[in-house]
């Protein structure tokens, strides 16, 4: 510290500081942090069943798809492949729009 | 202790951030109070200060103290909060917040009601250097000031200060 020992700034400025005069904002800081990591711990568990949902829909429909690969391209595989598929994004994306809810959830003062 | 607290809450965990907060929270709230001139105000900013550092932890590198970090955030809350009421038209100093502080009072009180009048830069200034101990280079780091700038606003801040405190009456120096 660049100042002095008699340096009458120092002085006053020692005799102006004041304890903060508010005992429960620790209380209210780690109240507001708690609810954050609720929110997040949530968020994550959303974004997590989104990419399993989609995860699943792709691997049922190659699933279906893989034994006929030869024949991938017929009306009837290309069918349940979209079916796979389509039911993923279906799922993936309710996880995603639940997500955006939680998101939008997050407190601000 | 301060690098253990942050290892702990970065490991998830979160009570170990109580440990900062009581070790932080009286020097923020002066400095937010430096800068917002409400109580009430500098309260609010250190709480979202607090919540703010709590979310970028993870950002903390180590290669600043954690307090000059911490408090840059306080700083940077404060300014919002500032510049939030100048948008909203509100004055810098409430009256009912100028009014708390009591200019016939005691010296200390004389010095908090010379610290509400000052520019709030400069009332940063002061407590970030007579009060935190902060060097001006650290408090270039804290408040984003070119090391030029910060020198002139701690002169102008010492200048407003001796001239607040004389002004109303021969105030003798402690």
């Amino acid at each position: 510290m660049n100042t002095t020992p008699n340096d009458p700034i120092a002085d006053w400025m020692r005799l102006a500081q004041e304890p903060m005069p508010y005992p429960d904002l620790e209380a209210a800081v780690m109240a507001e942090i708690a609810t954050m990591a609720r929110v997040r711990a949530r968020r994550r568990h959303h974004l997590a069943f989104a990419w399993l949902s989609f995860a699943v829909g792709m691997t049922a429909g190659l699933w279906v798809a893989a034994p006929v690969y030869g024949n991938l391209l017929t009306p009837e595989v290309g069918t349940l492949v979209q079916v796979g598929v389509s039911l993923g994004l279906v799922f993936g994306f309710e996880r995603l729009w639940a997500l955006s809810r939680v998101s939008g959830s997050i407190p601000h003062r | 202790m301060t690098e253990t607290w942050i290892r702990q809450v970065l490991a998830g965990d979160q009570e170990a951030f109580r440990h900062l907060v009581r070790a932080h929270q009286d020097r923020a709230w002066n400095i937010a109070l430096s800068v917002v001139k409400s109580p009430d105000r500098a309260q609010d900013v250190v709480q979202t200060a607090f919540v703010n550092a709590w979310l970028k932890l993870a950002t903390f590198s180590g290669r600043v103290p954690f307090e000059a970090w911490f408090y840059r955030i306080v700083v940077n809350v404060a300014i919002q909060d500032l510049r939030k009421r100048a948008e909203r038209t509100e004055p810098l100093t409430e009256g009912h917040d100028v009014a708390q502080t009591d200019p016939s009072g005691d010296e200390a009180e004389r010095v908090r009601f010379a610290l509400v009048r000052m520019k709030p830069n400069e009332a940063l200034a002061l407590n970030l250097h007579y009060l935190d101990g902060f060097s001006i280079r650290e408090i270039t780091t804290i408040t984003g000031w070119t090391e030029a700038n910060a020198k002139v606003i701690l002169h102008r801040a010492r200048e407003s200060l001796r001239r607040l405190l004389h002004a109303e009456s021969e105030f003798p120096t402690p």
